[in-house]
């Protein structure tokens, strides 16, 4: 896969929703205070109002002229209710009977019985002016009175500051809860690629099995179109296998009938210059001949990763049948084996597969022991999963990493004496990640090599 | 140094002399005393603070003493005038004083509520009670009951009242023992006791019968609280009503001549007030007194002045017949001209016959 130059789907998501979230908050943070600011001033109307009403109620006559009698209420019920400066008046067209004579009036009059209120600046603050017009008989006409009551909006500003400050916590709040919820979406809506992913990323070099995930209908072409992909290389993969496969058997048969010839002929002949080039052909046909016999391994391996028939195995007698196969060779070339095998290790695993493996590790160490040394053979527990580990005290590795040794075809440097295709380790390896195992190798610790085949433990 | 700064020196140095000399000079109202107290620690560095106040030199000075302790940088002018020409000059808007100190609290709200108050806030002023502040620009310093002090001779043989309605029954039923020898404020010439009358009135239905009472007992009246208390105490009056001060006087005890007679219905609690102008050039340093003048320390002070504990908080918590009247816009309302002309003629139509 390439750079992931479209961007993250889910920053994108996240931020979208993010900026819904911001608007919205923005929007319940402007609510909240419009009409907290509409509650705070029809409030502050309405107790400005009932003063201005106190007031103009008390209002009488002693035949020739208007009387007031502020009643103490009028003027204390705004005191209850915020430390508000507090200004009246009361006057009718010619004069200012009592109060603050230069409080100003309403663009326009209020019509007898009614209140307007209207805002002002007095004195230097900003004030709330409540406007009352009363007709009253004065001898024998009547005369119009205006009253009027103002209270600075120190206290209204309190009142909206306060709930513009917890309208802002509202809004920060609503924004950060819809944030985490949508972030917390975004995760869960992701989750079924993620899911895709991290399975394509942990399956097996060789598992090209259809996708097991159960994916979103959104998500469902995606997954057709692997699976689709994976089937296609899966059919690729079988035709080369298969390939090598026959490659290798048509290969075998006509170097089994050369040998055949050449041992013949290698009796028959006294000339020793013929003889010696006989018994190296029979050398090359031998090594082609292993070469062959490994590609099919490999092939037969590789092919059985993909449709493994996992049964469960019991180390040890896998180990000591294995073993006994091994018995004549290692008389022949004089070897001692020990083997240590601790009892009750049983892994799940395709039995053909791991036999192959541990095959190709005994051959390994047989063909690089010299005589009369030891090949020792161990298998126990270890971390979660069953160890087994082949030695030898052969040449060892050289000229090689050890990373490099498991790729196919690859030799160290030190062993153009011996028949072999650079496959053995490969097909080791290729075991190993099929059963998700692990496989090394080293040198041991003072001479000769040490492999060692980690395999997951069956559930017992 | 120049020759130009010390002529300037000296200049500074003559101006503030003259300054001292001439106390009171372009205030332009009429005061009542003036004095300045020098900085304590000397230095030419000093600030000056001024307080204008209707309190008594006397009363004041060892609060102003107290405060140079700790602002020995600081010199004091401190100028008394009646409450009347505390507010005329604080109105006429020209920045002169720091701070002004006044018992007239309906004079004071009208002050703050017209705008001549600057805002001060401070952990102090933040400690007070609401009814005891108004609006981080009015603060009460000292707490005073309005008392009934009453002659122990004149009251011999008799319950002394413990309530409005019983004074009244007791005049009613003694005329001829209280006839002339009842004392209480000329609410004409006295802005306090107005006030008083005012605060009465709100409260209590029986005190228009007590006042009518009053006048058929040809009630004196008076300017001022000492008057009467001294003739309380010299056995001229038989009791006088609404008096201050009485809790400051220390001859007046249980086993005196004239004693404190507590009203349960309720006892008013006049509350006196300080506020810096608005034109202050001293802010800060205005702010710093004002702490003072509300701090622990300084009620220490006058529990020492008065030989006892100054009335707070806790006491008006604490006992129910104490009414503090209310620092607020309701003040206003007897300021009103016409209210006043009303109430003052209704008042005068019962007290004088």
């Amino acid at each position: 896969m390439g750079e992931p130059a479209a961007g993250s789907l889910a920053r994108r998501l996240s931020l979208e929703l993010a900026a819904i979230a911001a608007l919205l908050s923005v929007l319940l943070y402007l609510a909240v205070r419009s009409l907290s600011t509409e509650a705070a001033v029809t409030t502050h109307d309405g107790i400005l109002g009932a003063s201005v009403e106190a007031i103009a109620e008390q209002l009488g006559t002693d035949g020739s002229g208007v009387l007031v009698d502020l009643p103490y209420g009028a003027l204390a019920m705004l005191g209850a209710v915020s430390d508000d400066r507090v200004f009246y008046r009361i006057t009718t067209a010619r004069e200012t009977l009592t109060g603050y004579d230069d409080l100003p009036l309403p663009e326009r009059l209020p019509g007898p019985g009614e209140t307007t209120f209207f805002n002002e600046s007095y004195r230097g603050s900003p004030v709330r002016i409540a406007a009352l017009s009363r007709r009253i008989t004065v001898g024998s006409g009547s005369l119009g009175v205006v009253t009027l009551v103002a209270q600075t909006l120190d206290g209204q500003r309190d009142i909206v500051a306060r709930v513009a400050g917890r309208a802002t916590l509202l809004g920060a709040g609503s924004f950060a809860l819809a944030g985490a919820l949508g972030a917390l979406a975004v995760a869960r809506a992701v989750a079924p690629l993620r899911r895709v992913a991290s399975a394509l990323e942990r399956r097996g070099a060789q598992d090209l099995t259809p996708l097991a995930e159960p994916l979103p209908r959104e998500l469902a072409p995606l997954g057709a179109a692997l699976d689709g992909f994976i089937g296609r290389l899966d059919a690729s993969l079988e035709r080369t296998e298969t390939f090598i496969a026959e490659a290798a058997h048509h290969v075998r048969t006509p170097l089994a009938v050369v040998r055949t010839r050449a041992e013949t002929a290698l009796r028959q002949s006294g000339d020793s210059d013929v003889r010696a080039t006989l018994r190296a052909l029979v050398r090359a046909v031998d090594e082609s001949a292993r070469s062959a016999d490994q590609l099919l391994e490999h092939a037969m391996v590789t092919h059985r990763s993909e449709r493994m028939t996992r049964e469960r195995l019991a180390i040890d007698d896998l180990l000591h049948r294995l073993l006994r196969s091994f018995e004549p060779l290692v008389e022949l070339r004089d070897l001692q084996m020990r083997v240590t095998v601790e009892a009750g290790l049983h892994t799940v695993a395709d039995r053909v597969q791991i036999e192959t493996a541990l095959r190709n590790l005994l051959d390994n160490a047989l063909k690089y022991s010299s005589a009369d040394s030891l090949i020792e053979v161990t298998a126990h527990r270890d971390h979660g999963g069953i160890l087994i580990s082949v030695r030898d005290q052969g040449r060892g590795l050289q000229g090689i990493s050890v990373d490099r040794l498991t790729e196919r075809y690859r030799r160290g440097s030190n062993v153009a004496d011996v028949v072999g295709s650079g496959l053995g380790l490969a097909i080791v390896s290729q075991v190993a990640s099929a059963h998700a195992g692990r496989f090394n190798i080293g040198a041991a610790p003072d001479r000769g090599t040490i492999a060692c085949l980690w395999l997951p433990a069956a559930h017992s | 140094m120049t020759v130009r700064a010390h002529l300037l020196h000296a200049a500074s140095l003559l101006a503030a002399a003259l300054a001292w000399l001439s106390p009171g000079v372009g205030l332009g109202f009429d005061i009542e005393e003036e004095h300045v107290f020098p900085a304590v620690g000397g230095g030419s560095r000093s600030s000056e603070l001024h307080i204008l106040s209707t309190t008594d030199l006397d009363y004041f000075e060892p609060f102003v003493q107290a405060f140079q302790q700790s602002r020995p940088d600081v010199s004091i002018r401190y100028t008394v005038a009646s409450s009347r020409a505390v507010f005329e000059a604080v109105s006429a808007d020209a920045g002169v004083a720091d701070v002004v100190v006044s018992s007239a609290m309906d004079l004071q709200i009208k002050l703050v509520n017209d705008g001549y108050a600057a805002q001060h806030d401070s952990a102090v002023v933040q400690s007070l009670p609401d009814w005891a502040r108004w609006r981080s620009e009015l603060f009460a310093y000292s707490l005073e009951p309005v008392s009934l002090v009453v002659s122990a001779a004149a009251f011999e043989g008799l319950d002394v009242p413990t309530d409005r309605q019983a004074l009244f029954e007791l005049l009613s039923a003694h005329p001829e023992r209280f006839h002339g020898r009842i004392g209480t404020y000329d609410i004409t010439r006295s802005g306090a006791g107005y006030l008083f009358a005012t605060q009465d009135a709100r409260r209590s239905e029986t005190w228009s019968r007590l006042m009518q009472r009053f006048g058929e007992l040809d009630v004196k009246l008076y300017c001022c609280s000492a008057d009467m208390l001294d003739d309380v105490q010299a056995g001229r009056l038989a009791l006088a009503y609404n008096v201050v001060g009485a809790y400051a006087r220390a001859s007046l005890g249980s086993d005196s001549a004239a004693f404190i007679a507590p009203l349960d219905d309720f006892t008013l609690v006049l509350q006196r007030t300080v506020f810096i102008p608005r034109l202050s050039r001293r802010r800060a340093l205005a702010g710093v007194f004002v702490d003072y003048l509300l701090s622990d320390k300084a009620r220490a002070l006058q529990a020492e002045i008065a030989g006892a504990a100054p009335i707070d908080a806790r006491t008006i918590a604490a006992t129910p017949r104490l009414r503090p009247v209310g620092l607020g816009p309701g003040l206003l309302v007897y300021l009103d001209r016409m209210k006043r002309e009303r109430f003052t003629r209704s008042w005068q139509a019962a007290v004088q016959r």
